[in-house]
Formats: structure tokens, C-alpha cells, sequence
């Protein structure tokens, strides 16, 4: 029972206190340290040996909802449990701990953790915009080239791991945008936008998700038009922005396009079969694929301003590395993460869900699956961020949604939006970051 | 993530465990724990140094430990207290905050010696609200709920938050440990169910103590009437935690009204003494018949009802002051007087004898006068005396009077015969001893003088 403080009678009952303290202190002490010194150190030839344990963290997308998230975690836990299941019958010794996160619970957890030094060793992340801030906290461990075989990866996929000139992590899979319809009701997809509308008037409704970068992919704005050779964001192209905009704002009128901030209702009126089209990102797909009949959900390119296919940005996501980790966890989560990059997990991984796979070798046949073939060619027109920017273009996107909102509205016009763009860009504390 | 569980499974308890150890083996955590292990040993060894030097210098520094149980504590012996429980807490916090900044300057891991501060803050705040309520309140009733109460309440605070720190708890207690009609029993129900009726049954004993002291302190009621409604709501309150706990918990209505419906004929017959009393216990409650504080004659003897409880009722024999706990079906299969059924008022009598040569209403004024100056003795309604009965040698008189007390009764009719004594001598009324007037007579007459002589 405990004693109260009172009951502590004189120094010398302290003192046979103390004594017990210390010695059940000291056998704390010696298994603390014996468990400490029980790990074992591998050399990088004795991968057969490898042995230990490590933890994932996964963080679903941002943009996902509640409901979104189970859909989401379902198909995407068991092919990573797949492969890590592949992985330990490789290393037999190995024991990976895989968990799922919601992206606020993730970066709730995360961020105490790696205060801590008790993240988990290998972190797969989609919110790329946080990366700078976890490098800076010191939370992450930078790999050297050693470390890195980046010939097996696709370029654009690359700028997602470095900042400041330091590798951060591996390219796990890239992301980005769609025209999504149902076969149901579209028989022939727009291929243009003039095509969309047209067929907005003939009744097919259209979902768009409206914001700066949402609506990227219609202003027909190439990598090299949005970011200048500093890597300062720019809008070079402010006609084009100017005409997407207005194009924006006069779509909204037609009575079958919605264009709304509120992406659950969109994703959900799609999955109801209310809209015809949704420009949609491919992560959305996985849920799509467990609601529609295989032949019922159609994937296609978006259009552009310009007439060419749109320009929607790729996002990706990364496995970055724990800098607390000790010796012998950080070298499990490294042969994990070339685990998972390679040629074969990620074909396998792109034949289960929609992803495109990071690494350039892994490629699957475009007859068998016409819906990656799609997204694939998607993002050879879409806009690559890379480390070093992403907080300029999260800053930019915060204080543009206003800007966009205000066009819709028609509280502005697309001249004033692009104005107040172009000073908010050239803004000194924009160039600072 | 816990996978869905079908079976007890010791494989899932090992893989919490062998994730604290992916922790645990990292450098970087080992020296934050040491970091704050060993700041907590060397605070305690200086505040021990600390204590002991201050002890000869403030020889009356412990005054608290040698303090009266039923007393607060004074100022000064609060002040005694204070230094003496958070002199070590304290210093921890100020080393450990010294090594986190150290680390935080290094560029190292620190958030283990940031939680170790919050966790060292909660302790300093618990040990001052320890001392605090000593200071305010006895230490006998403190001391109770301190050791029963608030002290494991705190420190399974303390151990939770500290695993916390390494292990993630909402997966440990999600793991199934037992299958109980078809429902598993995860870690965290059986955690549940054990510690959340523990800390609601005496918590709700500690909310009824307070109720009846807050109820006492504003004159609420009557303080029996208190005491019986606490009673009640203490009982209901415990039975609808035990309800939600179980509730909470997802114990299956239809299973608990299975097994009880299967045990009913066994229990009925095997703790039929039991239950009889629990039945009579709740119907006394609910009656009234009885309160605590009532005065009561059972099996011929004066009683005072000092504790009803659900099973037995607590009474304190007025004679030699023993306690009897008495089952309480008695109170329905014997017949019980009570003195303090629907009043607390007792009338007494007193029977006086006094001389043939004195006044009966004289002496009937001086009984009343003296019966209405004892203050004690109710106004209200009046003391009487009566002229009983011619007796052998004095006629007899009756005084009757009221009290609200029963328990003072043998005291007030001790002051009331010397008071009758005085008045008496001052009045001039005797008490007579018994008279007895002797004749004799003789059947043999004297014949002549000779014979006389």
C-alpha cells in the first residue's frame, strides 16, 4: 500500500527506503541496459541474417473523409501486408508493425513521437508539404548516395525525397488527376473543354473541385511556366491563368456543372451516380473501384484551356527514415523501403491499387489495365513538385483558395485574382521561404 | 492496429511488448531515461541532505506526523508539510528541465524529458492538494479516501500515462483476452470493470460523506432524515455504475439475464438468509421506520441506531456501550420500540412520597416549580404532578415530565431528586421514613394490689 507522505517517520526510514529504492533501481537499471545491448550488428553482407523489429506508420491522404478512410485502408493495408509478408519470408527473423493513420492523427502522433525519438523507423507519407518542417525538427535521417540507387527511379519522382541538396527518404508512389465518368451514362468522354460543357448542356453533370491547385490542370500551365530556374513560383503564363479563370467562373453558371470546395459531396454524389463526370484525384479510385461495376467506371484525361491534355499536379508519396532510429532498425528500414521500390512490389502494388508506381521498370501492360494506363499518361503532362518548393506552393495554395473563391463569387475579376497572385508571389516574405 | 480477434491470443500481448522494445533500444530514448532517472535520484538525496539539516535547525518541523488525528492542521504545521513533500518533487522538475533545455540546445531528443516534466508537474500539483486538503480538512477523515481514494486514483494516473509514453494503450487494451457467452473481453473492459467500480464505489461513499457534511453545515434537514437519503442515493448511484460500467464495458443483457435466471433457484435457496436481510434492508430504507441516531429497544435492551446499512443494522447498546449489528430481517420478525419513532419526545415519571402533615396542592406546586426550572425539561408540553395514593406513611405523589432527549433521561431525574430534596427543605414538606404505630395489648387484667405491686 502506499504510505503517505506522513508516514515517512524520521531520515533513517527515508534512508531504508532509499536503500530499497536503489536496489530495485540498480536491477532496473542492469535489464534496461542488458535489453539496450541486445541488439545485434549486422554488416551490410549478412542480409540473410537480418533479424529485429520495426515499426510503419502510413498516413492515408489528406483528402480523404472518414468513410473515405476505410475504404482507403482496407485494400491498401493488405497489399503493404503482402509485401512486407513477402519481405520477412526473405528475412524470416524480421517483424514489421504496420499501422494505419488518418492524416491528423498521423501528424498528431508523429510530430510528439519524433520529439520523443519514438517514431517509427520507416514513415510513409502523403502529405509531402510537411517534409521541410520534419527535416528541420531533425526527426528525419538523410541517406547518402550509397544509400540510394535513384537510376530506378522515374526524375520527377526524385524532387519528392530531396531538400537542400539531401535525400530524406524513397519515392513510394506518385498521385494526381482525372476526369473520372460513369460509362453508365457518358458514351463517348469529352476530350476537350468545349466537349465538357457541350455535354454539361445536353444534361450530363460535371463535378469540379474548385481551388488554386485543384484546378491546376485546366489553366494548360507546364513545370517550367510555374516555377522560374531559382525554383520561385511565377505566373508567367497570366493570360492563360486569366482565361481558366473565367472559364471557371462561366462553367459554374451552366446548370449541370458543380463546382464546389466541398470534395466529400462531390465524390459522394459521384459514387451515387448524380454526376456524370468528376475531375477526380486517382487516389479517389480505389473507393470508386469497390462502389462501381468494373465496366461502369471510365477514366480519362483531363482536358486543358489550351487544347492539350491537362496539367494537374503529380503528388507523391514517400518513405522517409527515422533519425532516432538505432543502428540495426535503420538498416531494416532501408532494405524494407528498396523492398517496397522495387521493380516487382511496386508492378504487383500498381496491379491492386491505382498508384503510379515510382519506379520506371515497373511497368504494366496498358491493354490489361486500361485505368493505370490512363492515370500513367496523366501524369506525364502533370506538374512536379519538389521539396524545395512545397512550402511556397502550400503557403500560395492557403491564400489563393480565398482569391478563387472571390472570382467564383464574382467579387473579383480574373484580372484582380491573377494581379493579387502575382504580388502575393513576388511578395518578399514569399521569396524568403 | 489490433487485428480483429477471435481468441484469447498471448501473441498479441508479445507484439505490444516487443514494439515497447523497438523503443526502448534506441540510444537516443535510453539517454532521455536516464537523463530523467537520474535527475529524480539526485533531487531526492539532496532534498533528503535538505530535510534532515532543516529538521536541526526547526526541531518542530514534523509537528504534522505527531499532529492530533481530529485536528486540521495549523499554519505553520501546513507550511512543514509543504517543504517537506515537494522539496524532492521540485528538484526533479528544475534538473530535468535544466537537462531538457540542455538536449534541446544539443539538438538531441528531448520530448521524454518534456513529458517527464508534465508528469513530474501532475505529482507536485497532487502532493500539494494532499497537503491541502490535510490542512482543511481532519486528518481522519482525509486520511481514508487519501490512501483509498486519491492515491490510487493518481498513481494509476501516473502508471498509465507513463506506459502511454511507450506503449500505444487504445491497442494493448483492445486485446482479447477472454471469450465470455460469445463476447470478448478485451484488456481495457477487464481494466474497466475492476478499476471503474473500484474508484465509483468509494467515490460515491466520498460523495455521500460529503452531501451529509454540507447538509449538516447548512442546516439542511434533519440530520437522521440526511443521513437516510444519502444512504439511498449512494446505493442508487452505486447501481447505476455498476449498470453503465457494465454497459461501457458491452456485457450482453440477454447473458446476464440467462445466468441469473439459471442461478436465481440456487442463489434463492442457498443465500436465502441473505437475501432476506438485503430485501429487509432496502424495504427499512425506503420505510423510514428506522434512521440513524434513532434510540430503539431490541431483545430488552435500550439501543441507539448508529448505522443502517443494505444487510445489517449497526446499534450501540446504551448500557455498556457495545455494538450489536443486527441482521436486518429482525427488524420485521420481532417487534421493536422505538423511542424516537415519529417525535424524539420522552416522558419520564417520578414518584415522591411526603408527610401526612403537609399540603398535597402545596406540594404538588413545589414538584411543578421545581420540574419547570430544570432546563432540560420541556415547557412544552408542561411537567405535570398528580397526588397518586394515601400510602402506608406519606400520600405519594406522580411528577411527569417531557424531554426530547431519551438519552439524558437518568441524568435529568438524578438532578431533579436533589432539586425535589432542596425544595422540599426549603418548604418545610417532609419526606417521612415509614410509620408504624405499635399497640399492645394484654389479656391478663391485674386481680388485686399484691398483683400490681
Amino acid at each position: 500500500m502506499w504510505l503517505p507522505v506522513f508516514c515517512q517517520k524520521n531520515f533513517f526510514y527515508g534512508l531504508y527506503r532509499f536503500q530499497k529504492i536503489r536496489q530495485t533501481g540498480l536491477l532496473l537499471t542492469i535489464l534496461f541496459l542488458t535489453t539496450a545491448c541486445n541488439t545485434q550488428n549486422l554488416s551490410n553482407g549478412e542480409s540473410e541474417s537480418l533479424q529485429g523489429s520495426i515499426s510503419v506508420w502510413v498516413e492515408m491522404p489528406p483528402s480523404l473523409t472518414k468513410e473515405q478512410e476505410s475504404e482507403y485502408q482496407e485494400p491498401n493495408q493488405a497489399v503493404l501486408a503482402k509485401t512486407t509478408e513477402a519481405f520477412t519470408d526473405i528475412y524470416p527473423h524480421v517483424k514489421i508493425f504496420l499501422k494505419f493513420f488518418s492524416s491528423k492523427q498521423f501528424w498528431q502522433s508523429l510530430e510528439l513521437q519524433s520529439k520523443r525519438g519514438s517514431a517509427p523507423d520507416l514513415i510513409l507519407i502523403s502529405s509531402i508539404a510537411k517534409i521541410p518542417h520534419l527535416v528541420r525538427i531533425g526527426a528525419l535521417q538523410s541517406l547518402s548516395d550509397k544509400q540510394i540507387d535513384q537510376s530506378q527511379f522515374r526524375p520527377e519522382a526524385l524532387g519528392y525525397i530531396q531538400y537542400q541538396g539531401k535525400a530524406y527518404g524513397l519515392p513510394m508512389y506518385l498521385s494526381t488527376q482525372v476526369l473520372c465518368y460513369n460509362k453508365d451514362k457518358v458514351e463517348t468522354p469529352a476530350k476537350t473543354l468545349a466537349d465538357l460543357i457541350n455535354q454539361a448542356r445536353q444534361g450530363y453533370s460535371v463535378g469540379i473541385p474548385s481551388g488554386f491547385l485543384e484546378t491546376l490542370w485546366g489553366a494548360g500551365i507546364s513545370s517550367d511556366q510555374l516555377l522560374s530556374d531559382r525554383g520561385q513560383i511565377m505566373l508567367t503564363q497570366s493570360d492563360q491563368w486569366m482565361r481558366w479563370l473565367e472559364w471557371l467562373k462561366q462553367a459554374q453558371i451552366e446548370p449541370n456543372v458543380v463546382v464546389s470546395n466541398n470534395f466529400p459531396a462531390l465524390v459522394n454524389a459521384f459514387i451515387e451516380k448524380r454526376l456524370a463526370y468528376l475531375v477526380c484525384s486517382s487516389e479517389w479510385i480505389a473507393e470508386f473501384n469497390t462502389t462501381f461495376d468494373r465496366d461502369t467506371l471510365g477514366i480519362t484525361l483531363l482536358p486543358s484551356i489550351t487544347n492539350q491534355p491537362g496539367t494537374p499536379l503529380l503528388w507523391a508519396s514517400v518513405l522517409l527514415f527515422n533519425r532516432a532510429s538505432n543502428a540495426e532498425q535503420s538498416q531494416l528500414a532501408l532494405k524494407l523501403a528498396h523492398f517496397i521500390t522495387k521493380a516487382e512490389q511496386q508492378a504487383q502494388l500498381e496491379m491492386i491499387i491505382p498508384i503510379i508506381s515510382t519506379n520506371k521498370y515497373a511497368a504494366l501492360n496498358s491493354k490489361l489495365f486500361p485505368i493505370r494506363s490512363v492515370i500513367l499518361e496523366q501524369s506525364k503532362t502533370a506538374i512536379p513538385i519538389n521539396l524545395d518548393v512545397v512550402e511556397k506552393v502550400d503557403f500560395i495554395q492557403n491564400h489563393a483558395q480565398t482569391i478563387y473563391q472571390q472570382v467564383l463569387k464574382g467579387e473579383i475579376t480574373p484580372e484582380i485574382a491573377v494581379d493579387q497572385l502575382n504580388e502575393m508571389m513576388s511578395h518578399p516574405s514569399m521569396r524568403e521561404k | 492496429m489490433i487485428p480483429n480477434q477471435s481468441t484469447f491470443n498471448i501473441h498479441h500481448i508479445l507484439e505490444e511488448l516487443i514494439k515497447v522494445t523497438i523503443i526502448l533500444t534506441r540510444p537516443v530514448v535510453q539517454v532521455q531515461i536516464l537523463g530523467i532517472l537520474v535527475s529524480i535520484l539526485v533531487a531526492w538525496l539532496i532534498a533528503r541532505w535538505f530535510l534532515s539539516q532543516l529538521s536541526q535547525y526547526l526541531p518542530r518541523l514534523n509537528q504534522l506526523e505527531r499532529s492530533d488525528q481530529t485536528q486540521r492542521l495549523t499554519w505553520r504545521q501546513y507550511g512543514g508539510a509543504l517543504v517537506q513533500s515537494l522539496s524532492a518533487p521540485t528538484l526533479s522538475l528544475i534538473f530535468i528541465t535544466l537537462i531538457k533545455l540542455w538536449f534541446e540546445h544539443l539538438g538531441w531528443f528531448y520530448g521524454y524529458l518534456e513529458e517527464g516534466t508534465n508528469l513530474l508537474r501532475f505529482f507536485w500539483f497532487y502532493r500539494f492538494f494532499i497537503v491541502s486538503i490535510y490542512a482543511l480538512f481532519s486528518k481522519t477523515s482525509v486520511s481514508y479516501y487519501h490512501q483509498y481514494f486519491l492515491a490510487p486514483l493518481f498513481y494509476l494516473m501516473l502508471i498509465r500515462e507513463t506506459l502511454g509514453l511507450f506503449l500505444d494503450f487504445d491497442d494493448f487494451t483492445q486485446i482479447s483476452i477472454i471469450k465470455v457467452f460469445g463476447q470478448l473481453i478485451t484488456i481495457g473492459n477487464i481494466f474497466v470493470i475492476i478499476f471503474g467500480l473500484y474508484f465509483w464505489i468509494i467515490g460515491v461513499s466520498l460523495l455521500e460523506r460529503l452531501l451529509i457534511y454540507i447538509a449538516i453545515r447548512i442546516n439542511f434537514s434533519d440530520p437522521r432524515v440526511t443521513q437516510v437519503v444519502a444512504l439511498l442515493m449512494r446505493y442508487f448511484l452505486i447501481s447505476v455504475g455498476v449498470i453503465l460500467i457494465f454497459g461501457y464495458v458491452g456485457v450482453s443483457s440477454t447473458a446476464i439475464a440467462a445466468i441469473t435466471g439459471g442461478l436465481s433457484v440456487g442463489i434463492g435457496f442457498g443465500l436465502k438468509e441473505v437475501i432476506s436481510n438485503f430485501v429487509s434492508g432496502i424495504w427499512l430504507l425506503f420505510e423510514g421506520a428506522l434512521k440513524p441516531g434513532d434510540i430503539i429497544k431490541i431483545n430488552d435492551k435500550m439501543t441507539e441506531v448508529t448505522k443502517l446499512g443494505i444487510r445489517a443494522t449497526t446499534v450501540q447498546v446504551l448500557q455498556d456501550n457495545s455494538e450489536e449489528i443486527i441482521p436486518n430481517q429482525t427488524f420485521f420478525t420481532q417487534s421493536v420500540s422505538t423511542l424516537t419513532g415519529s417525535n424524539r419526545l420522552f416522558y419520564h415519571a417520578l414518584i415522591v412520597g411526603a408527610s401526612y402533615s403537609c399540603c398535597p396542592l402545596q406540594v404538588i406546586q413545589v414538584l411543578s416549580q421545581v420540574a419547570l426550572a430544570h432546563p432540560n425539561i420541556l415547557e412544552n408540553p408542561p411537567p405535570v404532578a398528580f397526588a397518586l395514593q394515601f400510602n402506608d406513611s406519606s400520600v405519594d405523589f406522580e411528577l411527569k415530565f417531557w424531554l426530547d432527549d431519551p438519552l439524558i433521561s437518568k441524568r435529568v431525574t438524578s438532578e431533579l431528586i436533589c432539586n425535589i430534596w432542596q425544595a422540599f427543605v426549603d418548604h418545610n414538606i417532609e419526606i417521612p421514613y415509614p410509620q408504624q404505630d405499635i399497640h399492645i395489648r394484654s389479656s391478663i387484667l391485674p386481680t388485686s394490689g399484691a398483683d400490681l405491686i
